[in-house]
């Protein structure tokens, strides 16, 4: 586990400083086939990861809410005491695998790949550089969802920004610099409010004498036995939450994203959509929901129940007015994040699977439509729906796979989109069933405008734009490998969500058994087996029974 | 008699390798004289030689000073101790690094010079760490001001860098004269010059760390050494010194005098309270505030006019008025209970001399349509006519954003983990003001790489030159910055 936990790190890294050491000896056709088999190579790690994962054992009965099944530290920093009486504090090199993260791991790989196959022929100036970007970014993804130290958390969640930055702002469509700009100060920014908390949450844990005060389990655990005061938990968790929020992004908080999309290249806005979203829900996940119950209950329910209805609704109906397809696609992000808050804010574990695995599902099927969006665009460079119509009878393969993708978009039965979707609103149902009902509406909102997009695009008579004297074919054998697996996925989820949420309920029960729950009959028909209740935590005083 | 003797053998090895620089810096002021001819020319390629005369003397100085013993001393007039370690280190780092950046930038004529005042300067700035009484304080003070003037008047290239000099010179007199009547206030409460006499004289009379005239000496101590830290309101030389100067002038300024300043803050300021341990330093509360206001100012007039200059140099200077602030926020809150406020401090200075000399090295190495890069366009498409250049830079200037995976990253969350640590409003109000500063910076650091990366490439038809020493210094500087991320360990631990 050791060996394939650290290869699946150091594969991206190392051949991205390949590649931008040998950068004036590659041309495109060498780079692209380096990035190929350092991705290709980090999927299969990822892959043996994930089979080694099913061997590990479960460590049940842990007094923390958050455990790593796997984990693997070395020190990074210690500041001795600075007197007899304070504390001695450290970092650490803290890599750790659970569940969630495995799930995410598998996904970062797998449209890594798909990235790279995607930008085969249309990255043509400075490949090498732009591979070697795509690769960091990976790199440091993977790295956010094995890291349980929270300053291991915060750089590389931080560090993602800068590949990204170029990715946009130099091979991105005409507004690219200021996209770029915007993105980066944006969510600079925000996380900055979130160092904030951080720093103060952990000075408060290692002036109380927790031994590793970084540690995410070790907080997680302190936090469960001695919480803090409902105030200063309320505080903490709205200054952590806010680089979360913008991340995510929820409702207010939006307006860098359609930008970001719009003017990114096909394979960022496939990592962006993707999986750099989900660092934000991920950060909730991992740091809020945990860590403050109380405030989660009590202020965060209400307010991101809130912001996620209105970003459903809001992104929705903004999604229903582009005419550019792949902003339509961004904004239809906003939307199936609202989904996916309203799951893990349903705080129960139908809740905060169905979130986890709307986490997943939104990166499947966002990213494989701006696969499709970006195959379109390198055929007729145009994405406006007003130039396009009738494709299917041009594009055969490529208009099959959009209507596969658009029907597990929108929550098809039968489809992944459809059991996240529904355990996520089930789950809120028993929490708050207005929220649910209200975002419902997101789902036939969703319906409309992809089917709109669908209908005018793909459907009837066919009317192109002039392309010159390129002959426009169909989907290519490249262009299937990056989204068929993409495809085989969402039918898996979709027919058989049961492996993937065993792999999750472990560490989605030990979050859900922190907060009360309205009523015990609700529970009863859960989808997912049962968890041992852990008699210590559920009891413990200061929990808030609504 | 013998004690005497072997006082003078101690002072004698506490100042071996400060001896060894200026003597060095002797013999090249007396043989350069005479390589040059009457009529002010030189033999071309001189100034390699000199170039690697001052390395070689850094290095001995280095050698010197490791081998002899280093037990921690604190009579006489001159003191070994942690500081001392500390400020050696960084002053030759920096004096190597700057050395390398000087050299292709002067004239074979006056090479010798340069490089001797250089060495000069070096000596002066451990010096200031090594002295133990307020004479020598001075001397050690005076020992990096004096060859400055002359550094920054040896090129003389136009009439700006004469003026940018004459105002350097004359502001930096009136800032001695402001610490020299600082330490007559001090002389003048304690009736001793020597720093070990006058703590143990202050400490015995209670109430001596409140009393007006202790006071009075702090703030124009602190008032003097500010504008050598280019702190607010000290700081207006800065932006014209830098724009007109050479570049390797502009990274010694960036650099030394704010290390200079530190050290001899240190060594005077924390001297009326008493602390037996300058770690631990704990300021009155009048200190406090002044220090806290400066910071607070100084961070925010920095990062504010830094975000209009369209000149890289003026740019820089702002930039250091600001990081300015952020070391002070180390002094302003006070002994801290978790991360050391002191060592955050000083980990930020050391932090912070390595990102602004490498970001200068670097900017000095690059070339623009044949010239060098004085303005924020000279940088568009610098990714594609000098990648190496622009590649390091840009670690350096994401490193003084703070961002991961770059040392300013952690040189920011030391500060910021002491400044909240410390647990008072001041400390938490201090923290805040830095982290909005960091997102305020980031725009103006951030615009510099997009120009770098993300513009194309101007039309030009100029060959594309490298200054290779100079480009060796930034490259030294860049990677350090991440090898010092990835293992903060090795600079922490030289602190402590």
């Amino acid at each position: 586990m050791k060996f394939w936990l650290l290869l699946l790190l150091s594969l991206p890294l190392v051949t991205a400083l390949v590649l931008l050491a040998l950068r004036r000896a590659l041309d495109q056709s060498l780079a692209r086939k380096i990035a190929l088999a350092g991705s290709a190579a980090a999927l299969v790690a990822s892959l043996m990861v994930a089979y080694e994962f099913q061997s590990l054992p479960t460590s049940g009965g842990s007094a923390s809410p958050v455990h790593p099944r796997f984990e693997l530290r070395h020190t990074w920093l210690t500041y001795a005491a600075v007197s007899d009486t304070s504390p001695e504090m450290h970092f650490d090199y803290f890599l750790g695998i659970d569940g969630i993260s495995l799930l995410l791991i598998v996904l970062t790989t797998l449209l890594t790949v798909a990235s790279v196959l995607i930008s085969w022929d249309s990255i043509r100036d400075r490949a090498a550089e732009f591979y070697c970007c795509l690769l960091l970014l990976e790199a440091s993804l993977v790295g956010v969802f094995c890291a349980f130290d929270v300053v291991l958390f915060y750089v590389l969640f931080e560090f993602t920004l800068i590949p990204l930055f170029f990715v946009i702002g130099i091979w991105g469509g005409p507004l690219r610099q200021y996209a770029a700009m915007k993105f980066f100060l944006y969510t600079f920014t925000a996380s900055l409010v979130t160092l904030v908390g951080l720093v103060a949450l952990v000075l408060a844990a290692a002036q109380a004498g927790v031994a590793s005060p970084t540690s995410i389990p070790d907080l997680a655990a302190w936090l469960t036995a001695n919480p803090l005061s409902r105030e200063l938990q309320i505080a903490l968790m709205l200054a952590i939450s806010t680089g979360f929020m913008v991340k995510i992004p929820l409702f207010p908080f939006h307006t860098w994203l359609p930008l970001a999309h719009v003017e990114a290249p096909t394979a960022g806005s496939v990592l962006l959509a993707g999986v750099l979203l989900k660092l934000g829900t991920f950060g909730f996940l991992r740091l809020c929901l945990p860590m403050f119950p109380d405030a989660c209950l009590t202020v965060g329910l209400p307010l991101f129940a809130t912001l996620a209805v209105i970003g459903i609704i809001y992104g929705s109906l903004c999604a229903l007015a582009q005419r550019d397809i792949k902003k339509l696609v961004a904004y239809s992000s906003i939307a199936h994040l609202g989904f996916c808050m309203l799951g893990l804010f349903a705080l129960n574990a139908e809740g905060l699977s169905g979130g986890v695995l709307q986490m997943i599902n939104h990166g499947l099927s966002t990213a494989g439509l701006f696969l499709l969006v970006g195959m379109i665009y390198d055929r007729y460079h145009t994405r406006q729906m007003d130039d396009l119509h009738g494709l299917a009878t041009r594009l055969p393969l490529l208009a099959c796979a959009m209507v596969f993708i658009t029907m597990a978009s929108i929550g098809l039965p039968g489809l992944n989109g459809f059991v996240g979707e529904f355990l996520s609103l089930a789950g809120m149902f028993q929490r708050d069933a207005v929220f649910a009902v209200l975002g419902a509406t997101g789902v036939i909102l969703g319906a409309w405008y992809m089917l709109g997009m669908l209908q005018t695009v793909f459907f009837g008579p066919l009317h192109e734009p002039t392309h010159g004297d390129q002959r426009v074919g169909d989907l290519n054998g490249r262009e299937a490998l990056a989204i068929v697996p993409i495809c085989v996925l969402c039918l898996w989820i979709g027919v058989m969500p049961q492996p993937f949420l065993r792999t999750i309920q472990p560490d989605v029960d030990a979050i859900a058994a922190l907060y009360a729950q309205p009523s015990r009959t609700a529970s009863a028909d859960r989808e997912s087996s049962p968890s041992q209740p852990r008699a210590n935590i559920v009891a413990r005083p200061g929990s808030v029974v609504p | 008699m013998n004690a005497a003797i072997e006082q003078i053998n101690q002072a004698i090895a506490i100042v071996a390798p400060e001896a060894i620089l200026v003597a060095t810096a002797c013999l090249m002021f007396l043989v350069g004289s005479f390589l040059v001819t009457d009529s002010g020319q030189a033999r071309s390629g001189l100034r390699h030689q000199f170039g690697v005369l001052a390395l070689i003397a850094l290095a001995g100085a280095a050698v010197v000073w490791l081998t002899l013993d280093a037990k921690p001393v604190d009579q006489g007039p001159f003191r070994s101790d942690q500081l001392l370690w500390i400020a050696r280190t960084m002053s030759l780092g920096a004096g190597a690094l700057v050395s390398l950046i000087l050299w292709n930038q002067i004239d074979d004529a006056h090479a010798a010079e340069a490089q001797a005042c250089l060495l000069a300067i070096v000596a002066g700035a451990s010096l200031v760490a090594a002295a133990n009484d307020l004479v020598t304080i001075f001397l050690a003070l005076e020992l990096v001001s004096i060859p400055t003037y002359v550094l920054l008047f040896l090129p003389r290239r136009n009439t700006a860098e004469r003026e940018a000099t004459v105002k350097y010179f004359l502001l930096s007199i009136f800032s001695s004269g402001l610490v020299l009547y600082g330490m007559a206030w001090l002389y003048g409460a304690a009736g001793t010059t020597n720093l070990t006499g006058i703590s143990d004289t202050l400490t015995q009379s209670p109430g001596a760390a409140t009393s007006g005239a202790l006071l009075l000496a702090q703030g124009l101590l602190i008032a003097g050494l500010c504008f050598r830290m280019t702190a607010f309101p000290f700081h207006f030389y800065a932006p014209d010194v830098f724009q007109a100067v050479i570049p390797a002038n502009a990274a010694m300024l960036s650099f030394v005098p704010k290390l200079v300043a530190t050290v001899a803050l240190l060594r005077l300021v924390p001297l009326t309270s008493g602390s037996t341990d300058l770690f631990q330093w704990a300021p009155t509360d009048s200190i406090r505030a002044l220090l806290a206001l400066i910071a607070v100012l100084s961070m925010f007039v920095g990062n504010l006019m830094a975000w209009r200059q369209k000149n890289l140099y003026r740019l820089l200077a702002y930039s250091g008025v600001a990081n300015a602030g952020y070391l002070l926020v180390g002094f302003a809150v006070g002994p801290a209970p978790v991360v050391g406020s002191i060592h955050a401090a000083i980990f930020y200075l050391a932090v912070y001399g390595i990102m602004t000399i490498g970001a200068i090295a670097l900017l000095s190495s690059a070339t623009f349509d044949g010239g060098p890069l004085r303005q924020d366009s000279d940088l568009r498409g610098l990714s594609r006519t000098s990648p190496g250049a622009a590649l390091l830079l840009a670690v350096c200037l994401l490193s003084l954003t703070g961002l991961p995976p770059t040392v300013g990253f952690f040189g920011k969350l030391n500060l910021f983990l002491a400044a909240w640590s410390v647990g008072d409003s001041l400390g938490r109000s201090l923290a805040i003001c830095l982290a909005l500063n960091a997102a305020i910076a980031a725009w103006y650091y951030l615009r510099l790489v997009a120009l770098m990366y993300l513009e194309p490439m101007p039309e030009s038809t100029a060959a594309v030159r490298t200054d290779w020493p100079s480009w060796t210094a930034g490259a030294v500087c860049a990677i350090a910055t991440v090898c010092f991320f990835v293992a903060p360990q090795w600079l922490w631990m030289w602190l402590e």
